[in-house]
């Protein structure tokens, strides 16, 4: 049989081939950080890639057909276990395929690995670990993967860059030149060292670099409302002992974590929050440290609410209906709307959150309010009246859920607009939510004096809010209220300083002595984004407690004085890079104060001293190219002279030597003079007369020997 | 692959395939764009030698200026095989022409790929030369005639005073051993004896060579040519003198050429047309190459 194309030339380069393999290398092992394989993997890509490597650079000359032949068949197999491994998944996640198709890439990568003879070879691996890094992209949550992409971009911007340098040294080059001794033209290049592929590497990546950064300061942020499947997993199913019931392990045993609990204060982890249990004491306030409680994906920032409040004796923050139901399906499940929510508001918008546990926490399933559908492992969820969700098992660490919630479009129009467009609140709301019960005389006063210019309920949370802003202090070393004491009371006209449950308790309160429905809801702030994942990464001192505010029409909205988080219908979608900067800075090990500003001042002087140093190179060379000596431009012409009638000047050279034997060649004694006469021009000192420059110029203008036919 | 990369991230979420996306692209348009900055930097000068010929490498000295890196060039007429070049630098190539002509510039292609190869730019430059490059015929081998009725040459056709290529230098009386063909009767009747010519045979004739390309077939035109050139060489050789007589773009020319070199700077000039026959000498042989055909003419 005979092959329909020639084959390709082997690729020689080992430099290529290096950077391919670290490409791949990179891609791979970032890929094996973001899915839970074994040791046959990372044994595979630290060991069987440079080895494949290896092997395709030795035997790169050969045909293998037995070679094709067996990387085929290692293929299929590799084929066939991922088969076997989506099988297995067993109507779990389509999301689930994620790391099977990794392996399968890998592997496809291993045996890959031994047949790249060429550098078309080369630059399909190179394709493929594109794949591989985009893979570890979508499954990385933190800045784990960042070293292996940035070795892998490198790696690839060098691997592209070689290939064509490879592409280009097929072709024939230009026959080295005659160099021409004592002028300042001609020759291979300009004298300085050449760096070959380097600096334009380096260029590149660094205009790469430079260009990327500002494309990703304006580029929108990375969404999920197209997705087919969300992820979700557990890494173990822990029932909860009571069925439906509020566990939290991370306040510890006897700390009031669990539903049958006490209301203590101590706490079991450090970054255990004393919300997520069955009663919230304001009084009380831990110090949850800063530790990173949980990632969640999401393209806005909302409250990531895990349960609320509707009681309170004055002190004690309670729920009087606490009766989970349980729903049992597939996932996704499926909420329908509890009647404490009201009717569904007109205009919404879906805001998909995929929230990855870092520490083992409550079994609250944290969602944005309203909560419609979600993504989870487990068979059985429990809705609680309110609307929020409870796990039947555990929620540890490395736990994995999506939530799809849709958001009433609000904004501070509609929410005004809501008092006057004839929608009611439901009577089971109001009756729930607006009972002022037993608010101290004052506080009831000190709320309606605050709210007498307020047109609408939502003008009245905002003057609340800015009252609250003006007179009190969030500090979480407030002093405890005497046993007895009205915590609203004590705070609003006592210590006039708190903390968030503090604070959103007093807003609570006045809102219900108003008559507007308002509860007290605990969870999340939004975190800080990493630019880079494009995930919330929520702190355990991100736990939280604010109000929630009742609108006809619209439904719940969170309010919070101490921590602005914009309405859904504000929520401008940020570009992906926004903050980018902030979040590194606060991550670089601390550097003097001065090191910063040394850092610009060095780099302006740098990029000065560079373009100086350029300008006075540029001028250099004009220079010298204007002011040539008659002597070095005569010599250039003799030599090219020669090398046109086949005869070039050897380096070893003199210009009488070269011009004797040229003479020789072309039976032309005249050449000799001509080049006597140059000689004592360059070297002697003794300029020639204008007769002699008339010789040489003469001499060098006499047409070439034609082609003398066969 | 940007383009999947963000159709990725806003199906995943996932901000490391915005970051991988905000590199590639810059990276790509990189690519796309850069290839442009050698082909603008980039300027070339050619040096030829003065005279080639059809089918023979000459070697062409190139000249790039200004900092371009990761150039591929080539010379279409005279054809060169693609070339890698990095300016500023010089050398030289071998470039073939394809054709007799006379060429005042020649067109030179620059590509570009730089740094990545992922968009090829191109770019044609038309190159003036210093001074003309005259490409000559190929020679094809022939064989001058010595005279009119020479059975080893091309047809010809015998000069006015020119008796079979033989010139009487005088007239002698007869002596025994000549040949009777050289028995001059006129003066052997005006002087009642034998008189014989005295020849001078020592004197090879001149060719004239009286070439006519047709317009409308360049490949007999190439080939009239070539056999000009041909027939031209082989005169040269045996030291006759050698006329041609062509028409150029300024118009016929008739001179004596005295190099094969000479000869096909004449050939590579020629142009389409007719010439009248230059005026010949006693004992030249004319031949007549051209469009209304071959050998001897009234």
């Amino acid at each position: 049989m005979r092959r329909s194309r020639p084959k390709p030339r082997p690729e020689d380069g080992i430099a290529i081939r290096v950077v391919v393999l670290a490409a791949v290398m990179a891609s791979a092992w970032a890929a094996l950080n973001e899915t839970a394989t074994g040791t046959t993997l990372h044994v595979v890509v630290l060991a069987g890639l440079p080895l494949g490597f290896l092997f395709s650079y030795l035997t790169r000359q050969r045909t293998g057909w037995l070679l094709k032949t067996l990387l085929t068949v290692g293929l299929l197999l590799a084929f066939a276990q991922f088969l076997r491994s989506v099988g297995q998944l067993q109507g779990e996640s389509v999301s689930d395929v994620q790391t099977p198709l990794a392996e399968l890439f890998i592997w496809v990568q291993l045996l890959h690995a031994f047949d790249v003879p060429g550098r078309r070879d080369l630059m399909f691996s190179l394709t493929s670990s594109a794949v591989l890094a985009a893979i570890a992209g979508v499954l990385s949550v933190s800045l784990g993967a960042a070293p292996f992409l940035v070795v892998w971009a490198v790696a690839s911007i060098a691997g592209l860059a070689l290939a064509h340098r490879s592409a280009l040294a097929d072709l024939p080059g230009l026959t080295p030149p005659f160099t021409p001794t004592g002028s300042g033209t001609g020759g291979t290049g300009t004298g300085r060292p050449d760096l070959g592929w380097f600096r334009p590497v380096v260029a590149t990546i660094a205009i790469v670099v430079v260009l990327g950064a500002g494309l990703f300061m304006v580029v929108p942020t990375a969404g999920t409302a197209r997705a087919l499947a969300f992820p979700a997993s557990l890494p173990r199913l822990i029932a909860v002992p009571n069925a439906g019931g509020l566990v939290n392990p991370s306040l510890g045993p006897g700390s009031g974590g669990s539903d049958d609990g006490s209301s203590d204060d101590s706490r079991g982890t450090s970054f255990g929050y004393f919300g997520f249990a069955p009663t919230l004491d304001t009084s009380v306030r831990g110090r949850p440290d800063d530790t990173l409680v949980m990632r969640v994906r999401a393209t806005s920032p909302d409250f990531w609410r895990g349960q609320t409040f509707d009681s309170f004796d004055g002190r004690v923050w309670s729920r009087t209906d606490d009766d989970p139901k349980p729903i049992r399906s597939r996932s996704p499940f499926f909420f329908q709307r509890v009647p404490l929510d009201g009717p569904r508001p007109d205009d919404t918008s879906e805001l998909v959150q995929t929230y990855y546990l870092e520490e083992t926490g409550p079994n609250v399933l944290f969602a944005a309010n309203t909560p419609d559908q979600l993504y989870f492992t487990d068979r059985t969820v429990y809705q609680l009246p309110d609307g929020s969700l409870r796990a039947g098992v555990q929620l540890e660490r490395d736990a994995t859920y999506t939530v799809i919630s849709h958001r009433a479009d609000a904004t501070a129009e509609t929410l005004r607009a809501s008092a006057t467009d004839g929608a009611e609140t439901p009577a089971e709301i109001t009756a729930r939510y607006a009972q002022a019960g037993d608010v101290p005389p004052r506080v009831r006063d000190l709320a309606a004096r605050i709210t007498r210019n307020a047109a609408t309920p939502y003008d009245a949370v905002r003057a609340l809010e800015g009252w609250m802003a003006r007179n009190t202090r969030y500090t979480l070393d407030a002093p405890r209220p005497p046993r007895g004491a009205n915590a609203v009371e004590q705070f609003l006209f006592v210590d006039r300083e708190g903390f968030c449950e503090q604070i959103a308790t007093s807003l609570v309160v006045m809102l219900r002595s108003l008559g507007v429905p308002a509860r007290l809801a605990v969870g999340y702030l939004p975190g800080e984004r990493n630019p880079f994942t494009g995930l919330y990464e929520v702190r355990a001192d991100d736990a939280h407690a604010w109000a929630e505010v009742y609108f006809p029409g619209v439904g719940w909205q969170g309010f919070d004085p101490t921590a602005p988080v914009p309405l859904a219908g504000d929520s401008s979608g940020d570009a992906a890079g926004a903050g980018a900067l902030a979040y590194l800075s606060a991550r670089l090990p601390e550097v003097p104060a001065w090191l910063p500003a040394a850092a610009v001042t060095g780099l302006f002087v740098l990029a000065g001293v560079t373009v100086g140093r350029a300008l006075v190179r540029r001028r250099a060379r004009r220079r010298a190219a204007l002011a040539r000596p008659w002597g070095a431009i005569q010599l250039e012409r003799f030599e090219a002279f020669g090398a046109a009638r086949g005869r070039p000047r050897r380096p070893s050279e003199t210009v009488p030597e070269f011009a004797g034997a040229l003479a020789g060649a072309l039976a032309d004694p005249a050449l000799v003079r001509a080049a006597s006469i140059l000689d004592r021009e360059l070297y002697s000192g003794d300029p020639v007369t204008p007769d002699d420059r008339t010789t040489v110029e003469t001499t060098l203008t006499r047409p070439e020997p034609r082609p003398e036919p066969r | 692959m940007a383009m999947l990369l963000t159709i990725l991230a806003r199906t995943t979420g996932s901000g490391w395939l915005v970051v991988m996306a905000s590199g590639l692209v810059p990276l790509f348009v990189l690519g796309a764009v850069a290839p442009v900055v050698p082909l603008l930097r980039a300027g070339v000068t050619l040096g030829f030698p003065s005279d080639a010929m059809v089918g023979r490498a000459v070697v062409v000295e190139v000249t790039i200026d200004g900092r371009a890196r990761g150039l591929m060039l080539r010379l279409r007429d005279p054809a060169t095989a693609w070339i890698h070049g990095e300016g500023p630098s010089s050398g030289t190539v071998p470039a073939v022409p394809a054709r007799r002509g006379v060429w005042t510039a020649v067109v030179v292609e620059l590509r570009s790929a730089a740094p990545f190869g992922l968009v090829t730019w191109r770019r044609t430059v038309r190159v003036p030369l210093v001074r003309p490059l005259e490409v000559a015929p190929v020679p094809i081998a022939g064989r001058a005639p010595l005279s009119r009725h020479d059975p080893r040459g091309d047809a010809a056709e015998g000069g006015g005073s020119r008796r079979g290529g033989e010139t009487v230098r005088g007239i002698r009386a007869y002596a025994p051993g000549d040949p009777y063909r050289l028995v001059h009767w006129p003066a052997t009747a005006r002087w009642g004896d034998v008189m014989v010519r005295e020849l001078d045979d020592d004197v090879p004739p001149r060719l004239v060579l009286v070439v006519e390309l047709p317009g409308d077939d360049p490949d007999a035109a190439e080939e009239l040519a070539s056999r000009a050139a041909g027939l031209a060489d082989d005169a040269l050789a045996a030291a006759r003198q050698v006329v041609v007589a062509t028409v150029e773009a300024t118009g016929a020319v008739t001179a004596v050429v005295e190099t094969p070199t000479d000869a096909g700077r004449r050939l590579a000039r020629a142009v389409p047309g007719s010439t009248t026959s230059p005026a010949a000498r006693p004992g030249d042989v004319v031949v007549r190459l051209g469009a209304t055909g071959d050998g001897a003419h009234p």
